[in-house]
Parts: structure tokens; C-alpha cells; sequence
């Protein structure tokens, strides 16, 4: 992160000046864009060091959904095999050689449904808490799962390490059982809430967090959001369908209007209920302001190729987890990275490669948006991003002088 | 890079933050919830200035000037034309305004009509006439400001003065200005830096207007003025004045002195210190110094060996005794108990306490040359055992060479001079110090020397309080605070009492100091019971109830109490 996204608050008769585009005003606000003593300019290329891999542990999933990118866990064939122990074991140990000490190390499983292969993940965990003990590194562990088949044992080991644990979840029963069906046609949100249940009502160390993916035949992300919530979690993100390999599921056009309105009225709810010393549980919003704060500023949407890496099931270390299989992204394998490649891939995705980003204020907060998605970037997509980032700003200018206090807290 | 801009920027994230220190405005630590909130004048920001805009378009001085002048120093016509007030209130604004560049013509609120709390409403003139009556006026002007409910209606009468022209004057009613807005934030009219202004920052305001002694217990507070190489009697160089004076004084002319009516206009002012304050002078040992400082090389002419040394400290210790011994009578000379007139009994008995003081002075002194002599003795004479100091002087060294008798007096002016004149630095016995240190410096003992160096800066803390007593008693009759007693008869049971207590004491105190420490201990302590509680001390109490002088004889039958002449054939 580059830390220099700055927030001014401005008299309303010098904003008028600045709109009119007179250019003493502008002269002044030009004034406040230096750097400050200590700023990485953005233009630098970063040399980050991996700290973080997703390791793709199954190829395999017991739902169906219909956007999911990874086809159920294969990437359309590119993964056949599961990832075995030694591929695994290495991939840990190139990880620990790399990263940095002074920050954390995370190590993530994804797929498929990663529990499928519950097993993998636990010899994992094991060995790379042991091996960072002895090097002395803070190893963290992440999880993203469709929460239908967590068992006793999966919790005990969630619970017993720091581990974030995603869950897919899309809303109340109906649209659950909609967008992510199951094989065998059963439920998929009774096996939630049967599964889940327990890790909810005690985490102990794991970080459980719910993430919604929304679909253009369903805008509607209020009910989702209370539905998800009635079943314990503490907190929803959402997530819109953009690729174009989505299908029919991705939005389009006018649905981005819709959607962005949709996300302000949940905002300003949650947003009044934080006068009332409620938490915010909408997670994009809660990000959003803890970035503003913070002053973020990237001319990356993401870590990938930079501090991220995915592991493929061949050792194959990716730019990300969706392009597993995709060989413009193959950055390297457990024997080392590419250096060259590497350099490649950061030099394109930089925003200032863009030529869409080029205009656009907020390039530096969404940075060009997920890689993956490029291709499906439109003005209407676009203009919801930036319609949810004034939104935020707006909020965020007011919240910070109203109730400074919920910035410091830990929040 | 670009200057620092005008307009006004609200820094709001951590990054915005950072670029502060560039940003316009009235920094965060006048934010009020952040504040410690101190009127005096206000550790993160002067409380005073929120009332400068009480009134609606006008910007308000409170001075502190005898008339506690309320100066108007500003009219926003902008907002008073932008404003709905009526076409005669715009006028009368645009009268005041119109004199506002003009430093001759001063627009001053010549009374206030509102609500001023517990003062009740009312119509209060400026100056307030009646503060200190009861159910009178708010104390100061500032104070009636301060009172004033936000939103209610008050009314102004701005009168103007000046040596040229008529003097007008115009009734304003207006509400009174809120101090925040509807946000909680200060309300926009306090410019950037302008709760500020009159602060600790810059830290030269602070300092000049602690009032809590929190700067005064790091700095100076009064001082005496510095002066000449040989510090003159004259008195002007022994008035302490304001370290922060703004007339700081020549060479030959130190500046006056600061008097409880007004030290006030001789302060540096805010603006002067901003500039000023290297100015202030370093201060060592009480005095103002603007030369360098040279930690008194004596120029004295050291003694022939160390021989001369012994018998000079011998000699230097009967003096030491024979003041004790004068400076006890002549405190028992004065009258405990005068008439209640003006400052006569405090002169009189600050006059009691400082002798006392001085003559136990000297006592401790006497011990300190007893200590030196003990240690040369070890060094110079080692097997010999050390006998004490304990002669009396046959005279005192005083200036000009000739020597004074020592006879113990009531303390006349006469005798007040002649203390005085024995204790004035770098002539008698300071002269007499001054070679020994030298002596002692040249021979390998310098860190004695240095004990002998405090006995000289005792001496002139000494000589400086008698010049004082002299001063406080100028003011009355001798006969005022001075009994009449007579010479003690040999018989007399008081004076006898006196007599074998003061024996009793003084082979005590041969036996402590032969001894040394801690061996001596007890006897040292023997000895300092003998003179207070029953002993010396109500003596010599008594002899005064008695109308009798103390007089301490000298002691024929044993030389080590008896006398010692100056062993120094010349000076």
C-alpha cells in the first residue's frame, strides 16, 4: 500500500472556484499533491517480496454454481490431478524462503471446494505452523469454502490457528438454493446452516466472514444481507458478477445503476445504525473507509504477481487464483519465480498501463479493477465503481469528523 | 515548490494529515475537546480570543490598558451588506468602518446593555464603575463579554475618539455570536491562526506570561542589573528589577526597577519578546552578567608559605568568632517589642532574624576553618594532633588598612556601618580570604580553597543584607528599635550565666573539632545544645528583658580561647 491518498475538506466557495476551473484554485490544491517525506512515488514498480500464496488443494466441488470461475475446480481441464503432499510441502517452504519476516505470511486454500481434500489442508497447516515457529515468521492461514460439508475437525483446526475463513454464501434459502445448487439437489443453505453453525457460535481464533456473490437477475442485496446475517454471521461482502465468463450472470448496463443504488441504501442504514454504537457489517463499506482513512493508494487492484501468488496442483505459482491454467500468468513454480515474467506482468497490470484508467479519478483506489475482469470493463461498470467510491469519500469525510473515535478502535 | 495557499483546507485522513503543516487554518489542538483549556493565555489556544467576535461583524480588542479600552480593530462590510439588518445598523457599521485605517481614531464600546449572568441584565459601563460593589458590574470588560448568552439580543454603544474631529458615537443591537456552528466546529468567522495568535506558541508568549511559576521555577524572575567589575554601593545596583524589562540599561545606568504599582509597562511587550528575548541576559549568582563569566581567578597576592597559611586561617577564624560574638550582641540590642507604627516592628524584627541569621553564618564559618586547618594539619604536619581555632581576632581587617577594635554594640547606625564595612568584598576580610585561596591554590589544595571560596560568597550575601537592614531601619528613630541597656556589672547572676555557658561551649567545641568526625560528633552536638533551648539563647534573652548588653568576655585563663593578632605584617 501506498499510502497517499489525501482527504481535504474545502469551503464551499473555493470548491464553486474549482469547478468553474479557476485556475488560482487549482494552483492550490496542485500545492497539496506533493509528496510528503517518506511516499513511494506510484509510477515505481514494486519489488515486493512474495508474502502470501493461495494453494489450489482440490479440483473438485460439491456445488454447481453457475459463475463460478474455476468450473467447479478444474479451469476447464487445466487441472486435472489434486495437488499432492511434496508439491504442497514446497511450495511452503519457497514461500518461507521469500518472505519477509517483519510481516505476516499467509497461506491460503482454495479450489474447488478445499475440504474436499481436508486432509492436504491439515498436513499443510501443521507443518508450515512449525516451520515459521522455527523461522521465526507469523504464519497465517486463509480459507475460502462453500460451508457446506465443514466438519468437527475442520473447526477444531479453524479455530486452533489464525485462520480467516471465507464462506460463498449468496443470501436467504431461495436465492441460495438458486445460484449455488448442489449435485445432488438437496439444499445447499440448509447444509450451511447446519455446518456453519457451531464455528459461528465459537471461532476461537478463526476470522469468519461471509462473501455474496450477486447476480443480475437479482439486485436485490438488502434481503440477502439480513438473511445472511440471521444466520450468525458477523459480517457480509459482496461480490458482482463481472466477467464475461460469467454468462448471463454478469451485470450489465443498466443493472450497474440498480446495483450501486442498492448498495447506498444498505450503506446509509448501516451507516445510521453506527450512531447507535452498532458495528458496521457490511464488509465493502467497512474496507472502503478503513482505506480512505489510511490514505490507499495503488496502482495495483490487488497483490497479485507482487506479494500473491496461486499455487497450481503441477507447483506452478500463478499471478492469481483465477487464471490457474492460463500461462500469460504462470509467473514461476516451487523451484523459483521468473523474474523476467514477473516484471512483464507487473508493468501491464500497472494502472498507469491502463488507457481506460488513464481519466478516471479514482484509478488509484480501484486500480484498474481485477485482472480477470478487464476485458468485461465498461462505462456503466466503471461508473458504478466510482459512484461507490464518492459515496464512501462522502461518508467517510463526514464519519471522520463526527465520530472520529470508530477509526481508532481497532475497526 | 509552490507558496502556501490561501484558501481554507480541512485535512480529514491520516495522508491529508501528514500535509498539514502546509494547511490554513486554526490548528486541531484548538479543537475544544482536545483542550486543556487554560485561560492564561492558554497552553494550546487563548481562551480570550473567542470573545474578539462577539458581537456580529465586528472584530473586538480587550486591552490592558488603564481604561480597559474595548477597541474596535474591524468591520466585515462584506457581511454587513451581504447581511438583512436594516439600512440604518449598515450605516452606522459603515461609520465605524470607515475609521478603521485611520491609528489615530480609536472606536471604543462605550457600554454594553444584555444579560450578564449572575450580574443580572443590565446596562453596564466601560470601564465597569461598580465591580466591587455587590449586585455591581461584571469585573472587566472582557469578563461582561464572556457572560454574554449566545443568541440573545445584545446592545453596543461604540463611541469614537480622537484628537482630530468630533466624537461620534453609534448604538448597535445585535445577537451575540455564537462560538460554534451547527457541526460542533468553530464558527467560520475565527480566521485561520487566529485563536492562536496570543499563545505559548510562540513560546516566547508563554514565557512572558506565566503567571504559574511554571517558567519563573526555570527562569528568572527578578534580578539584580548587571554592574561593573567592583559592584558599587549605591543602591541602584542592589534593586532587583524584572528579568524581562524592555529598558535593559547601560553600563553605568542599571534601569529602574520595577515597583508593585506597574510592572507592567516595563515588560517586554508580546510582539518585542517574539524579537527580543535574546536580549535577556544570562544570570549567575543573582546578577544579570554580560561579560564572560570567569569563575573568580583571584588576583591576590598569594601568602609567603604555608606556614603564613596556618597562622592566617588562625587569625581568619578569631575574626569569624569576634563577629559571632558582635553580631549576637547587636541583635540583642534590638527592641522585640516596638510600638506598632507603619513597618517598625516587621523592620525590627526582620532586622532580629537577619542578624541571627548572619551570626550563625559565621559560626559555621568558624567550623569550616577549623576543618581546613585540621586537614593542612594531616597533610603538612602528620603525628602533630590538631588544636583548634578558637582565639578571638584582636581586631577586624576592615578597608583602608586600619584596624577596628572589636567592642560589642547595640546596633546604632554607627555600628551598622562598621558591619558593613567588615564584611565589604575584596577589602578586609575577603581580601584576607582571597590570599589564602590563592595560597591554598598554588600549594596543591585547591579543593580546600574552594571550601574557602563559599566562605567569601557568604560574605557578600552578608554585606548585602546589612546595606539592607540599614535600609529598612533609615526609615525610623534608633531610639525606636534599639533598647537602652547598659554594660553588664561582672556580678550580675545573668551576665555570669552567660559567662560559664560560654566557657561550656567553647571547651566543648575544643574537644569536637580536635577530634574531628565522627569521632568529634558528639561534642559538636553537645555543643549546639549548649547554645540553643535553655542555654545561650535564653541568656541572652534573659539579659535583654534585664536591659542588660550581651557581652561575651574574653577568656584569660585558657590561650586557646584567648586572643590572636593579624599575622599579616602587610596586605
Amino acid at each position: 500500500m501506498v499510502p497517499y491518498s489525501r482527504i481535504f475538506g474545502i469551503e464551499s466557495e473555493f470548491a464553486a472556484a474549482l469547478r468553474k476551473g479557476d485556475a488560482s484554485a487549482i494552483r492550490e490544491v496542485e500545492f497539496l499533491v506533493d509528496a510528503v517525506d517518506g511516499e513511494v512515488l506510484l509510477d515505481l514498480l514494486p519489488e515486493t517480496t512474495p508474502q502470501s500464496i493461495s494453494l489450489n488443494v482440490s479440483t473438485s466441488c460439491n456445488l454447481g454454481c453457475g459463475y463460478c470461475y474455476a468450473g467447479g475446480g478444474n479451469f476447464g481441464g487445466k487441472q486435472s490431478s489434486s495437488m499432492s503432499w511434496e508439491v504442497a510441502r514446497a511450495a511452503v517452504d519457497h514461500l518461507l524462503s521469500l518472505a519477509n519476516p517483519a510481516a505476516p505470511v499467509t497461506i491460503g486454500f482454495i479450489g474447488g471446494e478445499p475440504f474436499l481434500n481436508r486432509r492436504l489442508i491439515n498436513r499443510v497447516v501443521n507443518y508450515a505452523a512449525a516451520s515459521g515457529v522455527r523461522r521465526g515468521l507469523m504464519v497465517r492461514f486463509s480459507v475460502t469454502t462453500n460451508g457446506t460439508i465443514l466438519n468437527n475437525e475442520d473447526f477444531a483446526m479453524v479455530r486452533a490457528y489464525p485462520f480467516a475463513v471465507t464462506v460463498s454464501i449468496d443470501g436467504g434459502r431461495a436465492v441460495q438454493d438458486a445460484q449455488r445448487p448442489t449435485h445432488s439437489g438437496r439444499s445447499s443453505f440448509t447444509a450451511i446452516q447446519r455446518a456453519i453453525a457451531p464455528l459461528l457460535e465459537s471461532p476461537g481464533r478463526a476470522k469468519v466472514a461471509a462473501r455474496a456473490t450477486v447476480v443480475r437477475t437479482d439486485l436485490n442485496i438488502d434481503s440477502r444481507f439480513n438473511d445472511i446475517l440471521g444466520l450468525g454471521f458477523h459480517e457480509v461482502g459482496f461480490s458482482p458478477v463481472r466477467s464475461a465468463a460469467g454468462g448471463s450472470a454478469a451485470l450489465d448496463g443498466t443493472d450497474w445503476a440498480g446495483y450501486l443504488d442498492a448498495m447506498i441504501a444498505l450503506a446509509d442504514r448501516q451507516i445510521a445504525g453506527l450512531r447507535f454504537g452498532q458495528p458496521l457489517r457490511l464488509t465493502n463499506l467497512a474496507v472502503a473507509l478503513k482505506q480512505l482513512h489510511r490514505g490507499f493508494s495503488m496502482p495495483y487492484p490487488c497483490g497479485a504477481g507482487g506479494g500473491y501468488f496461486s499455487v497450481g496442483a503441477d507447483g506452478t505459482w500463478y499471478a492469481c487464483h483465477r487464471a490457474i491454467g492460463q500461462d500469460s500468468y504462470a509467473l514461476g513454480d516451487n523451484g523459483g519465480l521468473d523474474k523476467t515474467r514477473r516484471t512483464a506482468f507487473l508493468r501491464a497490470r500497472h494502472v498507469h498501463a491502463q488507457a481506460e484508467c488513464r481519466s478516471c479519478w479514482a484509478r488509484y483506489l480501484c486500480s484498474g479493477g481485477c485482472h480477470q475482469e478487464a476485458s468485461a470493463r465498461s462505462d456503466s461498470s466503471c461508473g458504478f465503481i466510482r459512484g461507490w467510491l464518492d459515496y464512501c469519500l462522502k461518508i467517510y469525510s463526514e464519519l471522520v469528523q463526527s465520530q472520529p473515535d470508530w477509526f481508532d478502535y481497532g475497526n | 515548490m509552490s507558496e502556501i495557499p490561501a484558501a481554507k483546507f480541512v485535512a480529514l485522513n491520516a495522508t491529508a494529515a501528514r500535509r498539514q503543516q502546509y494547511v490554513v487554518g486554526n490548528p486541531v489542538i484548538t479543537r475544544l475537546e482536545s483542550g486543556v483549556g487554560n485561560c492564561f493565555p492558554g497552553l494550546e489556544m487563548d481562551l480570550r480570543n473567542l470573545e474578539r467576535r462577539f458581537f456580529p461583524f465586528l472584530e473586538v480588542d480587550f486591552l490592558q490598558d488603564d481604561q480597559q479600552t474595548a477597541q474596535v480593530v474591524g468591520v466585515d462590510m462584506a457581511g454587513v451588506n451581504a447581511s438583512r439588518i436594516s439600512s440604518n445598523d449598515r450605516s452606522a457599521y459603515a461609520t465605524i468602518a470607515a475609521d478603521m485605517n485611520n491609528d489615530a481614531i480609536v472606536w471604543a464600546i462605550s457600554q454594553m446593555t444584555g444579560d450578564f449572568g449572575i450580574f443580572g441584565r443590565k446596562t453596564v459601563k466601560l470601564p465597569p464603575q461598580n465591580a466591587s460593589v455587590p449586585n455591581g458590574d461584571p469585573p472587566d470588560p472582557w469578563t461582561a463579554v464572556r457572560l454574554l448568552p449566545q443568541g440573545k439580543p445584545v446592545t453596543i454603544t461604540v463611541v469614537r475618539n480622537s484628537n482630530s474631529g468630533p466624537s461620534r458615537q453609534v448604538t448597535l443591537t445585535q445577537s451575540r455570536v455564537a462560538y460554534l456552528d451547527e457541526n460542533g466546529a468553530f464558527n467560520n468567522i475565527f480566521q485561520p491562526g487566529e485563536l492562536s495568535q496570543s499563545l505559548c506558541s510562540p513560546w516566547t508568549h508563554d514565557f512572558r506570561d506565566c503567571a504559574c511559576f511554571y517558567w519563573a521555577s526555570n527562569h528568572p524572575d527578578i534580578v539584580l542589573p548587571p554592574a561593573p567589575e567592583s559592584v558599587p554601593e549605591d543602591s541602584r545596583w542592589r534593586h532587583a528589577v524584572p528579568w524581562e524589562r524592555s529598558q535593559r540599561g547601560t553600563p553605568d545606568n542599571p534601569s529602574a526597577s520595577a515597583t508593585p504599582a506597574s510592572p507592567r509597562p516595563i515588560e517586554l511587550d508580546y510582539y518585542e519578546i517574539n524579537q527580543r528575548w535574546q536580549d535577556l541576559d544570562i544570570v549567575v549568582e543573582g546578577r544579570e552578567l554580560r561579560r564572560p563569566y570567569m569563575s573568580g581567578s583571584l588576583s591576590a597576592k598569594p601568602l609567603k608559605n604555608t606556614n603564613e597559611l596556618e597562622n592566617a586561617l588562625r587569625y581568619a577564624a578569631g575574626v569569624e568568632r569576634a563577629a559571632v560574638q558582635a553580631y549576637l550582641t547587636a541583635a540583642y540590642s534590638i527592641n522585640p517589642t516596638p510600638t506598632n507604627i507603619g513597618t517598625l516592628r516587621v523592620d525590627a524584627a526582620t532586622t532580629f532574624a537577619e542578624l541571627m541569621r548572619v551570626a550563625i553564618s559565621e559560626m559555621r564559618h568558624l567550623r569550616i576553618a577549623n576543618d581546613i586547618l585540621r586537614a593542612l594539619n594531616e597533610q603538612l604536619h602528620l603525628g602533630t594532633p590538631f588544636r583548634p581555632a578558637l582565639q578571638i581576632a584582636d581586631s577586624f581587617p576592615a578597608s583602608g588598612g586600619t584596624a577596628e577594635p572589636v567592642v560589642e554594640k547595640r546596633l546604632t547606625p554607627d555600628v551598622l556601618d562598621e558591619f558593613i564595612a567588615i564584611e565589604k568584598p575584596s577589602d578586609s576580610i575577603d581580601g584576607l580570604y582571597a590570599r589564602m585561596v590563592v595560597t591554598m591554590e598554588n600549594n596543591g589544595f585547591s579543593e580546600l580553597g574552594q571550601t574557602l571560596r563559599s566562605v567569601m560568597a557568604d560574605g557578600f550575601d552578608h554585606y548585602e543584607t546589612f546595606l539592607d537592614v540599614k535600609e529598612w531601619l533609615s526609615h525610623h528613630q534608633p531610639g525606636d528599635y534599639l533598647l537602652n541597656l547598659r554594660q553588664p556589672d561582672p556580678n550580675d547572676s545573668g551576665h555570669k550565666r552567660l559567662q560559664e555557658l560560654f566557657l561550656q561551649l567553647m571547651q566543648t567545641l575544643r574537644r569536637g573539632y580536635a577530634a574531628g568526625l565522627p569521632q568529634g560528633a558528639d561534642d559538636i552536638a553537645r555543643a549546639r545544645n549548649l547554645m540553643l533551648g535553655s542555654g545561650i539563647m535564653t541568656a541572652c534573652e534573659a539579659l535583654r528583658a534585664n536591659g542588660t548588653l550581651v557581652v561575651f568576655d574574653t577568656i584569660l585563663d585558657d590561650s586557646d580561647f584567648g586572643i590572636v593578632t593579624n599575622p599579616i605584617a602587610e596586605r
